[in-house]
Order: structure tokens, then sequence, then C-alpha cells
């Protein structure tokens, strides 16, 4: 990997915690439901980057964000994490397994799902896993499989919203890298 | 924006959520709790998730109920065939432990496997 | 394409749930045992309304046909067949006066002597108090006791007749232990539909009649597996139908190493041993009550020939060595375990 490659992920990751990080700062009323910014960045790296590297991002971003908030290793932590992990490996899946137009992120993927489509899976499925590592490690009650409508509605929602983000946070990141290759 | 495939996406999503919106699945969110009912009077309920030893006022005389564990059993009882006691630990919804004499019927709550609606004997 | 499908989705969801109807339910102690009524209703206040009436009447079936209960119209009758009696002597005096309601049980009582050729019979009475099934005793009584006991059972010297009975013998009595609690279910029954109610289970100790369905479906009942504690024989689909049963399991004792249950041959004035259990599906619980008391004495051949030639009657026979068998008409309607 060039070095211009490991300062772009790096300044991905960097942006991705940060924005882990202040999303985590806001006053959440519904705990689930969570916007997940740094959902974009695992995307627009999905994007540009590919399968691989953006799962290292989004490990690395949790990681990070963990460490500067003090929360490694916590339940939090796990929580985050696990999500993390499950939706960038979706998200990835999907799109790897799908028909790429490289010149145009904002073409379609497999079965025929826009980027949108991708982060509402991401979104959905990263709330899932968060519910299920919650019920197997944290509340051993079946009452927490409850809030399941409510997670997926939510992922949708926010999955919409991050996609929508992601779409052009993806064309301009686009633009810069390839204008730095030429050069 | 949208492609079709991501509006069929949303709606499958969105109406599985209004399923198990109306639909629980995980419908045993019960706590774990039994009735006890002892002649006329009206039907007391107890969590199960507490151990505890008590004893009440039957027709015949004392009947002490124990909790261990979420099960709940009759360990002693005024009666004279003692069935009750020999029914032992009962935990799953629907099992009971019954002492006539002593007009007392302890019942586990909750919807359980609900197989029967009623058994006849 | 979206906009139609979502609505109505979401409504066949709604309606798939239940259309609203609750289940109430309530449990008691009658009739020296536990009786339990179910009902499935919208309205909650007329459901726990409806409930209280009809175990409220059972309460009143008790009070009128427990020999145990010195005021009840059965003691009564046995009381009086004690004092008022020609012993030698079938006509003129002798005769007691009976209550209208006693008298159409009295009458089915007969009718179920009749088809069980004796098997069952109310008379039954003197045999009964020699025969202590209270819970305390494990005594077998004498021989001897049993045998004089026995010249006193005969429906056959019994005679019925609208508002009145006579007995041939001083000291005949009658006890309904085999078909009350029937007639308290059948009587159940009839208060809950009179209070409007479509659907509803009333239990009296596994005496039971099903009004209607259950949210749609019949009503899923079980037979209690006669030697296997908690667990089940087989689950039968009902609707507005009675089932009883009657086992050697509930109340007995042991002496000697010997099981003494409660369901007393008429003939032989000791526990019947050719079933462990029976159990009959009819159109009434009054009804089956008393078949299942008399098929369970007349043992498992007999009574199954007499099941399969009545008209909609059906049931299960668990022999003494534990074998079951099912009559021909039950076997859609029934999930046989084993």
């Amino acid at each position: 990997m060039n070095n211009k490659r490991i300062l772009y992920i790096s300044v991905l990751v960097a942006l991705a915690s940060v924005l882990q990080i202040t999303e985590s700062l806001f006053p959440h009323p519904l705990p689930w439901l969570r916007l997940g910014l740094a959902n974009m960045i695992t995307l627009t790296s999905l994007v540009i980057f590919g399968f691989g590297i953006a799962v290292q991002i989004a490990v690395l971003r949790t990681i990070l964000s963990s460490f500067l908030l003090g929360t490694f290793l916590s339940p939090g932590f796990f929580l985050s994490f696990s999500g993390a992990l499950v939706s960038a490996l979706v998200m990835g899946g999907i799109y790897s397994l799908g028909s790429i137009e490289k010149s145009n992120p904002s073409s379609h993927y497999l079965f025929g799902l826009s980027i949108i489509g991708v982060s509402i899976l991401g979104a959905v499925s990263h709330n899932l896993t968060q519910l299920f590592v919650a019920y197997l490690f944290l509340i051993r009650h079946k009452g927490v499989f409850l809030t399941l409508p409510f997670l997926i509605l939510a992922g949708v929602v926010t999955g919409y919203v991050v996609g929508y983000g992601a779409n052009y946070l993806s064309k301009e990141v686009r633009k810069i890298v390839v204008e730095d290759g030429k050069k | 924006m949208l492609s079709r495939s991501d509006k069929i996406l949303i709606f499958c999503l969105l109406s599985l959520a209004c399923f198990l919106f109306m639909k629980p699945f995980f419908a045993s969110v019960e706590v774990a709790q039994a009735s006890i009912k002892v002649g006329n009077g009206p039907v007391e309920t107890i969590s199960l998730t507490m151990d505890r030893k008590f004893s009440i006022e039957g027709d015949k005389g004392k009947v002490v109920i124990e909790v261990k564990d979420g099960r709940v059993r009759v360990v002693e009882s005024s009666c004279f065939q003692k069935i009750c006691v020999n029914t032992g630990w009962i935990n799953k919804p629907g099992q009971n432990i019954v002492c006539l004499p002593n007009k007392v019927l302890v019942t586990i709550e909750g919807k359980g496997s609900s197989k029967i609606d009623g058994m006849s004997y | 394409m979206g906009k139609i499908r979502a609505p109505i989705f979401i409504l066949t969801v709604f309606l798939i749930s239940g259309c609203g109807k609750k289940e109430y339910s309530k449990v008691g102690f009658l009739m020296d045992t536990v009786v339990e009524v179910k009902v499935c209703h919208k309205n909650k206040t007329e459901a726990e309304k409806a409930i209280d009436a009809s175990m409220e009447e059972m309460r009143r079936v008790e009070e009128k046909m427990s020999r145990f209960l010195p005021e009840s119209e059965v003691s009564k009758i046995n009381k009086e067949a004690l004092i008022n009696n020609p012993e030698h002597s079938l006509s003129g005096d002798g005769w007691i006066t009976v209550s209208d309601e006693l008298s159409s049980v009295l009458g089915e009582a007969v009718y179920i002597s009749d088809l069980t050729k004796g098997s069952f019979d109310i008379t039954i009475y003197p045999l009964c108090r020699t025969w202590k099934f209270d819970g305390e005793t494990v005594k077998v009584p004498d021989r001897r006791e049993i045998v004089e006991k026995l010249k006193l059972v005969n429906y056959k010297n019994m005679i019925v007749e609208n508002g009145r009975v006579k007995f041939a013998k001083r000291s005949m009595g009658i006890d309904l232990g085999g078909i009350a609690k029937g007639y308290a279910v059948d009587a159940a029954i009839r208060v809950l539909k009179e209070k409007n109610i479509k659907s509803a289970m009333v239990n009296a100790g596994g005496d039971i009649y099903v009004l209607g369905r259950k949210r749609g479906k019949p009503w899923r009942i079980g037979i209690r597996h006669p030697r296997k504690e908690g667990e089940i024989l087989g689950i039968v689909e009902l609707e507005d139908k009675a089932i009883v049963t009657s086992g050697d399991y509930e109340r007995f004792f042991f002496s000697e190493g010997k099981r003494y249950h409660h369901i007393l041959n008429p003939k032989t004035g000791y526990p019947a041993d050719g079933c462990q259990s029976v159990t009959i599906v009819a159109e009434k619980a009054t009804f089956a009550d008393g078949l299942a008391t008399g098929v369970f004495v007349l043992g498992p051949e007999e009574g199954m020939n007499l099941i399969e030639n009545l008209k909609e009657v059906e049931g299960v026979i668990v022999n003494k060595e534990g074998e079951v068998s099912i009559s021909s008409g039950l076997g859609s309607k029934i999930d046989y375990v084993k």
C-alpha cells in the first residue's frame, strides 16, 4: 500500500472517530436511535477503497473512539465494536457481490440496491447485532426482543439518512482521490 | 435517488417491523410467577425470582410453600394423604399443585406452550 | 404499487391477532374439587359477571345434590328413605317428593343404569358410606358388611316418577357422585349461555364442557395419563361437547400394597378393576359423567361396545394393563400421543 493511501485511510479513521465521539456526546433520549454518522465513512471507504479496507476502517475507528472516550473493553465498547464490524461486513458483502460501475458510486449494487439500500441494510444489521450481543452477554431477558420493531424502524430511517450523506461524500472524496492520483 | 429495489427493501423492513409490533414473538416476557388460591379467597400472585419459604392457612391447618430457583413446591401440609407434598416441584406455566382438604391451589402463571386449554381427568 | 398494499397488509395483521376477544377465567373450590370457568368474550365486565353467575349456579347444584351436606335435597331424601319405607311392599306409602330438577337427574341416572346394565347405579349410597374415601381412611371394610350393604344396592328397587321417588327397601339411598358434577357443568353452561357467552370452557374436577370455539378454533382438551403424572394421553379437539373422565387415580388409598379407588362396582361391592380410566365425549356433561362411571365398571370390552352402539357418543378406554382403545368416531378428532 502506498503512502498516499495510508494517509487517506488514517484521515478517514480519524474522521469516523470524530463523528462517532461527537455523536455520543449528544443527549440520546432513545438509546437505540443512533444516527451512526460514522457509517458514512465506512460506506464511502467501501465504495472507493473496497471491502477489506472499509472493514478495517470500521474496526479501527471503533477502537480509537473508545480509547479517546475511555470506554475501551467496556460493555458499550463490545456493543459498538460488534455492531460496526457486522454492519461493515454486511455492507461490504452486498457491495462486493453486486455489480459496480466504478465511475459512478451511486449506481446499483446487488439486487439493484443503491447505496442507500446498502446503508439501510448496514444500519439494520448494526442494530440487530447490538441487540443480540446485549442479549447474550448483558441482559439475559427475552424481553429485549420486544424492541425489535423499533430497531428495524430506526435502522431504516438512519440508514436512509446516512446513505444519502454517504452518496455525496463518496463523490467528493472520489474527486479528491482521483485528482490526487493524477498529480 | 432510491432505486426500485431500495423501495422494496424499505417496504419489507417496515412491514416486518409492523408485524413484530403486533405479534411479539418472544411473548414469554413474563416474569416467572405463581398464583395461590386458598378456599374462596382472592388469588394471590407471587414472584418466583426470590427464594423463600412461607406458610399459609388452609382449611385443615398449615400448608408450607417453598420457592427456590424459579420453582415452587409444597413442603409440609396438614392434610392426611400429602398428595400435594408428593407432587414435588413445579415450574412450567399451567402446572399446578392441589391440596383439596386444605383448599389450596398453586398454579404457575404464564402462557407457556399452551398446547391444551384444559385437562380431563 | 406500494401505496395500496401496505395498509392492506397492516389491516390483515391486525385482524389475525384475534378480533379483540380476550380470555377471562376464574378458579374455585367446589364439590370437593377444583373448578375452573374460562370464557372468551369482548367485554370484561360481562365476562366476569357471567363467570361468577355460573360458579354460583354450580354452588347451588352442589347444595342440592351433595350427600355430604345435611341440608341438601339428596340428604333429605336419604333421611326420609330411612324412616318412610314399607319394607315389603312397593305400593301405597313410601313416596318421597322430589323437585323437578332432581327428578330429571334421577331419570337420567336410571336411563344410564339401563344402558350399562346396572354398572352405573346411584343407589350405591349404602356402599359409599361403608367405604369412606374421605382422604383419611385407609381401612378396607369388612367383607361381611359389604355383602350386607350390597343387598340394598339395585336401581331397580327405586321407582322414579315425575315429582316423586320410592325405594323398595329400608335404608336404601342415593349417591349422585357419579353424575352430579356433570350436571353442575351443564347447569353452569346454561347460565353462561343465558349471559350471552358464546365461547367458554367449564372444568369441574376434570368434567368438562366446551362451548363454541376458542378464537375460531376448536377447544383442545387433554386427557390425563392414568399412570404418568403430568403427562397427556392425547388431545381431543372439540366444540359444543362434553368430555368427562373417570379414573382410578382420583380418590384412592393403598392398603397392603393394593390400590382401592372410589369407583365401586355396584354388583361386587368392591372397586371396579377392569379399567384405569374411561373418557366419554357426548352432547351433555350429565350423561357423559354417568356413562363414564358406568363404562368404567362395565369394563373395557363391553364398555367400548356400548360406546360404539350409542349415537353421538365417543370415548377412550384405558384398560387395567394400560392398553388404550379409542372409539371409531373419535379418530379424526384426537391427537393421540402414544
